[in-house]
């Protein structure tokens, strides 16, 4: 009888394992999309304080930050306090930096990190036209990863959920 | 107000030196703060501290060397510096470098040269940035209060038409923003209560604002228009904030006189300044030329170097040629 319980206990494990596991990838999936979609608005933002409130960078970045959620909020304020911190960093230095360090906390991919890192290229070395454009690039590639990360979710959400517990069930099937 | 003139001039410019320079000029034995009016970075060639010894070369060791031993800034040196002044922003200074200078926090400017891009006949830019001057402001709070008297009219409460002129690095500003802060917070002891000071600060070298808060002491109830062009900021003034006083720094141009000319007739008193060595020199300027004619000044500082940068030679009213002070 109690092996019985022993076996009922380890499938209930094995199939939330699993289930678990789907949900997970299918989140990563859903958050990419959210992440990415966070970003996007955070270049409208920084072209916002470049070209209006023409701040500079490290109390641009510091604004930008504040204003959106993580993983995105960590990169503004990382790349700010390292403007700040005086080591006589460079702009595109820095952000590369910020961007290194806070990846691993987020679900981009790294096409989207080489993206991110993209803003970076001219940052804080050409007049406001430039950076402009810079952003303009930066954003246009987003939009592609941006849709790509959408069409990766529509698909592969139901998938992944599908498959924690499909998984699950042809392991508990295996070991019974 | 937090006025920046707490932190040494010395600790504000080193921010935004070069590390490599800075631990140059750290390095040295020589007082070489004491005084110290401009470090000049030009690409591959020799770097030069100017204070009132005169020009100062320094080697990588920070020792007084002849220019052909001294330290050579390199490109990577200027790109550091620029970096530094500019808060890695060069796109938030882009009228600056149009104009050739950066002001940072302080008040202190940092003069570029370099190659000019011409755009539909003006400046639009300077790129290949080759040569930078870092011009040390300093506030001396009470040069210019013997002074002030001469420019207050006791009888009708108000403030003369006044003028500072001396050649470039002669302290007219210095001079000029500690007129502002007499004229602002008022003298109790020479007999006058504040007036309304606007200053137009179009090179935030008076009140050497950062992020529009002045960091200089201008006086407590003194108005500081930050970073504004000064024909435009003298009437913006004018309407705003009802001054009984405006001051703005280096007039020069047809459209600054037909300002200050708006402006004195709207019963408003300026004070400005001009580069100029001389009155002979001062009237010779086109721009000033119809001004002088007009009369418009009551008063008029002339600055020297007699007693050291800033010394006041004499204070004259031109209308009569009454000479009211003279170094003797």
């Amino acid at each position: 009888m109690s092996a019985l319980y022993f076996k009922l206990a380890g499938a209930a494990c094995i199939m939330a394992a699993a289930a678990a596991y789907g949900e997970f990838r299918a989140r990563t999936l859903v958050q990419r999309v959210n992440q990415l979609q966070q970003f996007q608005r955070s270049l409208k933002l920084l072209a916002a304080e470049i070209a209006f409130a023409r701040s500079v960078l490290p109390y641009a970045f510091k604004t930008v930050g504040g204003q959106c959620s993580s993983p995105v909020r960590e990169i503004y304020l990382a790349a700010s306090e390292a403007l700040l911190a005086g080591k006589e960093l460079p702009a595109n230095v820095a952000w590369r930096e910020a961007v290194l360090q806070s990846y691993p906390q987020s679900c981009f991919t790294a096409t989207d990190r080489e993206i991110i890192e993209s803003v970076g290229v001219s940052l804080g070395v050409s007049e406001q036209e430039g950076q402009m454009k810079q952003i303009q690039l930066t954003a246009q590639h987003l939009e592609f990863a941006l849709e790509e990360a959408r069409d990766n979710s529509r698909r592969q959400v139901k998938l992944w959920r599908y498959l924690g517990y499909i998984s699950g069930a042809a392991l508990i099937i295996l070991l019974l | 107000m937090a006025h920046a003139h707490a932190v040494p001039a010395r600790d504000q410019v080193n921010s935004f030196l070069p590390q490599r320079i800075r631990e140059m000029i750290d390095r040295s034995p020589l007082p070489l703060w004491d005084g110290m009016e401009e470090i000049r970075l030009r690409l591959g060639r020799p770097l030069v501290l100017h204070g009132r010894s005169g020009d100062i070369f320094l080697d990588e060791n920070g020792t007084a060397v002849t220019p052909e031993k001294a330290y050579r800034p390199d490109r990577t040196d200027l790109e550091r510096a620029l970096q530094l002044i500019s808060s890695s922003s060069l796109y938030a200074f882009e009228q600056e470098l149009r104009c050739g200078y950066l002001t940072v926090p302080g008040g202190h400017r940092v003069g570029l040269c370099g190659q000019a891009v011409v755009e539909q006949g003006r400046v639009a830019r300077l790129k290949h940035i080759t040569g930078l001057n870092y011009r040390i402001a300093r506030q001396i709070i009470g040069t210019a209060l013997p002074y002030v008297c001469y420019f207050v009219d006791y009888r009708r409460q108000r403030v003369k038409h006044g003028l500072i002129i001396s050649p470039p690095r002669g302290g007219k500003t210095t001079f000029l923003r500690d007129l502002a802060r007499c004229l602002g917070d008022g003298v109790v002891e020479l007999g006058f209560r504040g007036f309304k000071v606007a200053v137009i600060d179009e090179r935030s070298e008076i009140a050497g604002s950062f992020q529009g808060m002045p960091q200089l002491d201008v006086g407590h109830c003194t108005d500081v228009l930050d970073a504004c062009p000064k024909v435009e900021g003298m009437m913006m003034l004018l309407r705003s904030m009802a001054p009984q006083v405006i001051v703005t720094d280096e007039i020069g141009s047809e459209a600054d006189a037909a300002a200050v000319e708006e402006i004195i007739h709207a019963g408003v008193a300026v004070i400005a300044t001009a580069h100029a060595g001389s009155l002979a020199e001062l009237q010779a300027r086109p721009g000033l030329r119809k001004l002088w004619s007009m009369q418009v000044f009551e008063r008029v500082v002339i600055l020297g170097r007699s007693r050291g940068v800033g010394t006041v030679e004499q204070i004259l009213d031109p209308r009569g040629g009454k000479v009211y002070f003279r170094r003797s």
